[in-house]
C-alpha cells in the first residue's frame, strides 16, 4: 500500500498533508461534496481529497482517510479552517446530540455550496482563520533519516490503517512533511501524549529531542511555501549554474519527480574531450564537489569546447567507440551511452537538479550558441528522416521538437503596434502579418490573406525583419548598435552597424526597429544594469585621460568595462573607466585651420595636407590643435579621424565670412600675440587671468570663485568662496570655519545677488568665445592703457556675468578688487584698446567709421585717447572702474557681446557730456556723476538698443556693425569730421534727454559740434542741440508693407535716400536692409548705416 | 542665408538650392549660447530626397570585403556583400580591392559607376545614409 502510494505521490511535486480519522461514518457525507472545486477543501477529520486529476487517488480515497493538499498558503489556511470545523464537529459528536449533528452538517453543506462560487477568500478572511489556542497544536517530531520524511509519514499512515482495522483511533489529526523542511515531521494533535502514542514503534521517528509544540504564529509558516519552485516544463530553455556546463544553454528534455527533488533531464551541447577523458571527468567531478570556487580553475585550464557528440569522431580519435545504447525506462527514448553520459542526436542529456537551472529572461541565447543548436536540430531532423517517423511524432507529441526558433525569436521581445511578426506556434504557424493591436496575452494580427485580424498568443509570434530595414539592437552583447539589415537568415540577422561599420550577427528577438523609441528605454535599462561605461560616456564624447591631461580622446565604443577611445594620433585603444578623467565640453573650443580661420565642432573641413590629404568631413570635436572629424570614407573607428587643425581648411560659414573681410583670424592673432598657431581655443580664459589655459565648465561658471552665501541647510547663513563648481554642486570654502563643504548649487547665492540662485547657465559664453578670439593678451593691470580701458568699460553698462565679476557689488564699489577691473576679458577685447588685434573689427573698420574714427581723428570727442586723458582727471576714477557692474539691469538682455562694441563710442562720448541724468539708475551715483554722460543714456541703452543687437557670438567681427544702431552716437559722431552733418538733414532723431523727444534735423552746421534740430513734438522746436545729444531713429526692421523712407548715413551711398524694402539677416547675422533708392537702384546695406527719414504723415 | 544649402534637413533630404524665402522675415531671437540672432525662416528649396526602392546611379568610393560604398551626390550608400550577386567575389586585382564579376566589365572597383536600388534608408536630423542592392536585373556596373 505504502509503496504504491509513494509512487503516485511522486507525480505530485508538492508537499503532503495527511490526515487520519476514525470517524468513518462521516465519510459518506463528505464525499457527497462536489469534487471539482477550484479550491480543494478538505475535511481534516473525515474525508480524503485527492488530486483531482489523479484517478487512482480517488479510488483510494474511499479506503484511505488520507489527504493530499496542495502546498499553498491559501490551502494551508483553508486546511486550518477545516481543522477548526472538524474540531467543532468533534465536539458536537462528543455531545452526542443528533440534532446538533444534523444542524452542523447542514451548515456545512450550505457553507460549501455558497463558497463554491464565491471568490477567493480575502486577506482579512484568512486572518480570521489563523489557529487559536483552542485548536489542536502542531508538534515537531524529528525524523531519523533526513530525506525520509515522507516515508515516515507513510509509516504513520500505515499504522493508522492498522489501527483503524482494529477500531482504534490514532489520536492525531494530521501529519505533515513539508518538502522544504528537512528532518522534521509535523504532527497535529491535541497533546504531545497523542503524538507520542502515534509514533510509538515507528523506527523513522525519534523522540530524542522531545516532541516540541509549535508556537501558534509558526503554525502557518510550516505550511507556507517560501518560493514555489517552478516545475520545469518540457522544452523550456535553461542555463546551468554550476559544474562543467555552467552558463551553457540547455533545453529541458524530461522531468522526473524525484523522491527528494525533482530531477530534470537537460539536453546540452556536450563539452567533450575524447582523448583526455579521464582528466576531463576529474575536472568535472571536482567542479561539482567544490562548487563555484573551483570553476575558475577549471576555466583556467579551459573546459573543452562545445561540440556535438559524434561516434565516428570518437572512434577516429581514440580508436575505440566504447558506446552502447540504452533505452531510458521512463521516457522510452534510446540514448547512446559513452563515459556514463547519455547522448542523443549528438546532444548530451544530463540529469540535473532544477535548482541548478536558470530559466526566464536570463537565458537570452546568443547567436553563437544558437548556431550549435541549429546544427543539432539539423542532425535531429536527419535522424528523423532516417528512422521511422514515429520517433518524430513521439517527440513532437511531447512538445520536444528542438525548435530553436522557439527561443531565438521569443526571448525578451517587446512587441509594438505595427511590428511585422511571424507566427511560430499554434494553428496559424507560419503566418506573417502586422500587429494591429496588443492585448495582454494576445496580439491582433492583420494578415494579407485574411480580411479579419487574427488573434494570436503573444508567445507565438516573433518579429520579422526585412533586408534593408534600419534597426537597433536592443539587447545582447551588441545592445545599442544600430544599422541596416543586410541579410536575413531565419532568426538571424546580419546588421551593418553604422558606428563600427562592421557586420554583426544578431538574433531577431534582440533587434527592434530603429525608430522605435521604446528601445531607448530598454537599452538604457540594460545599460544601467550592465555597464558603468554606458552611464558615464557616450559614443563620440570627447574625454580627457587621467594619465595625460593634455591628451583628449574621442569615445568610439562604449563597453561594459570601459570605453574605446581614439586619440589625436589616430590610435584607438580600450581604456577602463578609471583611466578617464572626465568628459570635456568643447562647444566653444576653436582650432585654427591652415588659413587661419577658426574651426569649431560641426564645421565641415577639408584636409589639405598631411597623410589625410583630400579627405573631408564634419568636425566632431576640437581638442587643442587637433580636430576629430567624421570622414565619410573612413571605415574604422566609427569613421572618425584626427588631424592637426593646421592641415585642414574649414569650409564653414564662419570661415567664409571671415575670408570676406580678408582678415583671417590667425593673422590677426599673430599680429597681436605670440601664441602658437592652432591653439587659440583657450585664450579667453587665459586672459581671464585666473586659470591660464584651463578650460571647462568650472571657469565658465559665474559661481566660480564667487563669494556666496549659503541659503539652505546646516550652513545656512554662512558665507564663503566657491572653490569648485560642477553642474549641480559647488564646493564652498567657508569664511567662518576652516572647512570646505559641498552644496547643491541651489543652496548658495552669490553675495549681492537677490535674484534666484544661479544655475549653471552659460550666459557668459559669448564673452568666452569672444575673449578667446580677440583677446590673447594677459591682462596688463599696470599699463596705463589698460587703465583707460578699464575705465571705459566701467562706463559701459554691463552685467556682472560679463565681467565674471563674482565680487559682490560692495566690493566693486569700494574699488577693492582691481583685479577684476583690469583682468576682465572684456577689457582686453575692447576694440578701442586693441582694435588692431581684433580681426573682425578690423575687417569692418571701413564700414564702421565709429569704431575706427576715434583712432584716426583724435580731435573727435569720442577719441579714446582723449578720454583716457580725461579719465585721470576725473575724480573717482577708480570707483568708475566698477561702474560697469552697476548696471545689473542690463545683464539678462545682453548676452555679453553687444556691450563691448558700444564701449568705444560711449566711452569717448562721456568725457564731453555732462552727466546729470545718470544718477537715478546707477547704484554708484557719486562716482559716476563727474563723468557720466547724459541721462538719456540709460533709458536708451538697455531698453531700446539691446533687444536689437543681433549677433554676439562670432569672434570679433559680426557684432560691430550691429552695434552701431544701438549706439547711435558713434556713427553720428564719427561722420562728423569726415562727412559733415549735412547728411543728417531730414533724419528723424531722438534727443537724448529725459523724455527722448523725437525730432527731425532740419539743418546742420558744419563747425563740428552743433546741429539745429527741429522738434516734431514741438516742445523744443527750433532749438539748437549738440550732435552728440541726438541719436538717429532706426527704421523699423519689421516694417512689412510700410516701406519706410531711409537715408544712408555712411558708406558708399552716403546721403542717398530710399525706401527700405525689407530687412534680412545678413551675412554676418547682421541686420541688413534692402533699400530701393529713388533712382530705382536697389542695394543691400547694413541697417547700422541707415536712419529713418522724416516723412510727412508718418 | 545660403548656409543651409548643401546640408540635410532631416526628413526633407539634402537641400540642393534655396529658391526663395517664404513670407516676411520674422523677429529674431537671440541665442543665449552663441549670441547669434536666430530668424526662423520658411523657404522653398530644391531637395534631394532618396526613397526606398529608388534606383540611383552612383560612383563607388570605397570597396571592402563587406561590400562597397558608393556616393550618389551627397548620399553615401552602402552595398553589402549580401546584396551583391553571389557570383561576384571579393578579390584584390592590381592591389585594388575589387568585387569581381563574371565578366571583367562587371568588376566593381573604386571610381566606377554603379546603378543600384536603395533598400534601406536611415534618416536622421543631420544625415541620411542608405543601403542598396545590385542584385536585381539592370543593376550593377554602368559603363
Amino acid at each position: 500500500m505504502v509503496s504504491s502510494r509513494k509512487r503516485e505521490d511522486d507525480y505530485d511535486d508538492g508537499d503532503e498533508e495527511e490526515q487520519y480519522s476514525d470517524y468513518e461514518e462521516q465519510e459518506e457525507s463528505t464525499r457527497g461534496r462536489p469534487k471539482k472545486k477550484k479550491r480543494r477543501l478538505t475535511n481534516t477529520l473525515l474525508d480524503i481529497e485527492a488530486e483531482e486529476d489523479d484517478a487512482e487517488e480517488e479510488e483510494e480515497e474511499e479506503e484511505v482517510a488520507g489527504l493530499i493538499a496542495d502546498d499553498d498558503v491559501h490551502d494551508a489556511a483553508v486546511d486550518t479552517r477545516e481543522q477548526m470545523r472538524a474540531q467543532r464537529f468533534q465536539r458536537a459528536m462528543e455531545a452526542e446530540d443528533p440534532e446538533n449533528i444534523h444542524q452542523y452538517i447542514e451548515e456545512r453543506y450550505a457553507y460549501h455550496e455558497g463558497e463554491q462560487g464565491a471568490p477567493d477568500t480575502s486577506g482579512v478572511d484568512q486572518q480570521s482563520l489563523l489557529p487559536t489556542i483552542h485548536d489542536p497544536r502542531i508538534f515537531i517530531v524529528k525524523c531519523k533519516k533526513i530525506g525520509h520524511e515522507r516515508r515516515a509519514i507513510f509509516s504513520l499512515l500505515q499504522k493508522m490503517f492498522n489501527y483503524k482495522r482494529k477500531g482504534i483511533g490514532l489520536g492525531i489529526f494530521s501529519a505533515i512533511a513539508p518538502h522544504h523542511l528537512k528532518g522534521r515531521v509535523y504532527i497535529e494533535a491535541l497533546s504531545s501524549v497523542q503524538v507520542e502514542a502515534a509514533i510509538q514503534g515507528l523506527d523513522l521517528f525519534t523522540t530524542y529531542d522531545g516532541i516540541k509544540p509549535l508556537k501558534l504564529d509558526e503554525m502557518v509558516d510550516v505550511l507556507r511555501i517560501g518560493k514555489r519552485t517552478e516545475k520545469q516544463k518540457l522544452g523550456t530553455w535553461v542555463r546551468l549554474t554550476r559544474g562543467m556546463y555552467k552558463g551553457d544553454l540547455g533545453q529541458v528534455s524530461s522531468v522526473r519527480d524525484g523522491y527528494a527533488e525533482g530531477q530534470v533531464l537537460v539536453r546540452l551541447i556536450p563539452r567533450l574531450d575524447y582523448k583526455g577523458d579521464k582528466d576531463f571527468m576529474d575536472d568535472l567531478e571536482r567542479d561539482d564537489a567544490n562548487d563555484d570556487a573551483d570553476v575558475s580553475s577549471t576555466r583556467r585550464k579551459g573546459r573543452p569546447p562545445q561540440m556535438l557528440f559524434d561516434k565516428k569522431e570518437l572512434y577516429r580519435l581514440t580508436g575505440s567507440a566504447d558506446v552502447y545504447t540504452q533505452r531510458d525506462r521512463s521516457t522510452g527514448a534510446v540514448y547512446e551511452v559513452w563515459n556514463e553520459e547519455l547522448f542523443r542526436y549528438g546532444l548530451l542529456h544530463k540529469w540535473v537538479s532544477p535548482k541548478t537551472l536558470v530559466t526566464g529572461d536570463e537565458v537570452q541565447p546568443q547567436v553563437e550558441e544558437l548556431e550549435k543548436w541549429i546544427m543539432a536540430e539539423k542532425q535531429m531532423r536527419a535522424a528523423f528522416e532516417d528512422n521511422s517517423s514515429n520517433i518524430e511524432a513521439e517527440e513532437a507529441s511531447r512538445g520536444l521538437s528542438l525548435d530553436v526558433s522557439s527561443i531565438a525569436g521569443r526571448r525578451g521581445t517587446k512587441l509594438y503596434k505595427g511590428d511585422s511578426v511571424r507566427v511560430v506556434g499554434g494553428e496559424q504557424k507560419g503566418l506573417t502579418g502586422k500587429i494591429e493591436a496588443l492585448q495582454e496575452e494576445v496580439v491582433l494580427l492583420r494578415c494579407e490573406d485574411f480580411p479579419e485580424p487574427l488573434s494570436v498568443s503573444r508567445n507565438d509570434v516573433v518579429k520579422v525583419f526585412k533586408q534593408g530595414e534600419n534597426v537597433r539592437v536592443a539587447s545582447g552583447p551588441y545592445a545599442g548598435f544600430s544599422g541596416h539589415i543586410v541579410a536575413v537568415d531565419g532568426d538571424f540577422l546580419t546588421v551593418f552597424a553604422d558606428s563600427t561599420r562592421e557586420n554583426i550577427r544578431v538574433v531577431s528577438a534582440q533587434v527592434a526597429d530603429a525608430s522605435d523609441m521604446n528601445i531607448d528605454y530598454s537599452y538604457q535599462r540594460s545599460g544601467a544594469a550592465g555597464g558603468a561605461g554606458r552611464q558615464q560616456y557616450e559614443l563620440f564624447d570627447l574625454v580627457q585621460m587621467l594619465d595625460d591631461p593634455t591628451e583628449k580622446c574621442v569615445v568610439i565604443q562604449v563597453r561594459n568595462d570601459g570605453v574605446k577611445v581614439l586619440d589625436s594620433r589616430n590610435n584607438a585603444a580600450v581604456h577602463p573607466l578609471s583611466a578617464i578623467k572626465s568628459k570635456v565640453r568643447d562647444t566653444s573650443a576653436r582650432a585654427v585651420d591652415s588659413r587661419g580661420f577658426p574651426i569649431a565642432a560641426n564645421d565641415s573641413i577639408h584636409v589639405v595636407s598631411g597623410i589625410h590629404k583630400d579627405r573631408q568631413g564634419i568636425v566632431q570635436h576640437v581638442a587643442g590643435s587637433f580636430v576629430f572629424f567624421k570622414a565619410r570614407d573612413e571605415l574604422k573607428n566609427c569613421g572618425l579621424v584626427a588631424v592637426p587643425a593646421a592641415q585642414c581648411t574649414a569650409s564653414t560659414a564662419a570661415a567664409r565670412r571671415l575670408s570676406s573681410t580678408g582678415q583671417p583670424l590667425q593673422d590677426a592673432l599673430r599680429g597681436q600675440s605670440s601664441l602658437p598657431r592652432g591653439s587659440i581655443s583657450s585664450f579667453g580664459r587665459g586672459s581671464f587671468g585666473q586659470m591660464n589655459g584651463r578650460r571647462g565648465p568650472p571657469i565658465r561658471d559665474e559661481l566660480y570663485r564667487a563669494d556666496v552665501k549659503v541659503r539652505k541647510g546646516q550652513y545656512k547663513g554662512h558665507t564663503g568662496k566657491v572653490v569648485e563648481v560642477s553642474e549641480t554642486t559647488v564646493r564652498v570654502e567657508l569664511n567662518s570655519k576652516m572647512k570646505t563643504i559641498t552644496l547643491p548649487r541651489a543652496s548658495v547665492r552669490k553675495m549681492g545677488d537677490t535674484g534666484p540662485p544661479p544655475s549653471a547657465s552659460v550666459t557668459s559664453s559669448w564673452g568666452r568665445g569672444r575673449g578667446s578670439s580677440t583677446s590673447s593678451r594677459p591682462p596688463l593691470p599696470n599699463a596705463p592703457l589698460s587703465g583707460s580701458r578699464t575705465q571705459r568699460y566701467t562706463q559701459t553698462p554691463r552685467s556682472d556675468d560679463l565681467y565674471r565679476n563674482q565680487t559682490p557689488r560692495i566690493e566693486r564699489f569700494g574699488a577693492a578688487t582691481p583685479r577684476y577691473g583690469s583682468s576682465t576679458p572684456r577689457g582686453n577685447a575692447t576694440p578701442s584698446r586693441f582694435g588692431q588685434m581684433t580681426p573682425g573689427r578690423d575687417g569692418f573698420g571701413s564700414r564702421t567709421p565709429a569704431r575706427v574714427d576715434p583712432y584716426l581723428a583724435p580731435q573727435t570727442p569720442a577719441n579714446p585717447y582723449q578720454s583716457y586723458e580725461a579719465m585721470p582727471s576725473t575724480p573717482g576714477a577708480a570707483a568708475a572702474t566698477n561702474l560697469g557692474a552697476a548696471y545689473p539691469a542690463l545683464e539678462p538682455k545682453t548676452p555679453g557681446g553687444p556691450v563691448e562694441p558700444r564701449t568705444p563710442g560711449i566711452a569717448s562720448f562721456e568725457p564731453n557730456t555732462p552727466a546729470p541724468g545718470m544718477e537715478p539708475n546707477t547704484p554708484a551715483p557719486v562716482s559716476l556723476e563727474p563723468r557720466t554722460p547724459g541721462a538719456h543714456y540709460e533709458p536708451r541703452t538697455p531698453a531700446t538698443l539691446e533687444p536689437r543687437t543681433p549677433m554676439v557670438g562670432e569672434p570679433g567681427t559680426p557684432h560691430t556693425p550691429a552695434v552701431m544702431p544701438q549706439t547711435p552716437h558713434p556713427p553720428e559722431e564719427a561722420p562728423q569730421p569726415t562727412l559733415g552733418y549735412k547728411v543728417l538733414i531730414d533724419v528723424e532723431v531722438l534727443v537724448k534727454d529725459e523724455k527722448n523727444h523725437p525730432g527731425v534735423v532740419v539743418s546742420a552746421s558744419s563747425d563740428g559740434g552743433e546741429i539745429l534740430v527741429k522738434m516734431i513734438a514741438g516742445e523744443k522746436r527750433g532749438e539748437t542741440i549738440k550732435v552728440t545729444n541726438i541719436t538717429p531713429v532706426q527704421p523699423r526692421s519689421d516694417a512689412g508693407e510700410v516701406q519706410e523712407l531711409v537715408k544712408v548715413l555712411d558708406g558708399d551711398y552716403v546721403g542717398h535716400v530710399g525706401r527700405l524694402v525689407h530687412v534680412i539677416n545678413g551675412d554676418n547675422d547682421n541686420l541688413e536692409g534692402k533699400i530701393k533708392f529713388e533712382n530705382g537702384q536697389e542695394v543691400v546695406l547694413q541697417m547700422a548705416l541707415v536712419a529713418k527719414c522724416y516723412e510727412e504723415g508718418t | 542665408m545660403l548656409e543651409v544649402e548643401g546640408t540635410f534637413a532631416g526628413r526633407f533630404g539634402f537641400i540642393v538650392a534655396v529658391l526663395k524665402v517664404e513670407g516676411d522675415i520674422p523677429v529674431a531671437e537671440l541665442d543665449d549660447n552663441t549670441g547669434f540672432a536666430v530668424f526662423p525662416l520658411a523657404y522653398q528649396a530644391v531637395v534631394f530626397r532618396p526613397f526606398k526602392g529608388e534606383v540611383l546611379d552612383s560612383v563607388v568610393t570605397k570597396v571592402t570585403e563587406h561590400g562597397f560604398f558608393a556616393e550618389c551626390g551627397p548620399l553615401t550608400v552602402f552595398v553589402s556583400h549580401y546584396s551583391i550577386p553571389s557570383d561576384m567575389n571579393y578579390k584584390f586585382i592590381d592591389d585594388e580591392p575589387t568585387w569581381k564579376g563574371s565578366e571583367p566589365e562587371d568588376d566593381i572597383v573604386k571610381d566606377v559607376s554603379v546603378r543600384l536600388r536603395i533598400i534601406g534608408l536611415k534618416i536622421e536630423a543631420t544625415e541620411i545614409s542608405a543601403t542598396a542592392t545590385i542584385q536585381d536585373p539592370y543593376l550593377g556596373r554602368l559603363d
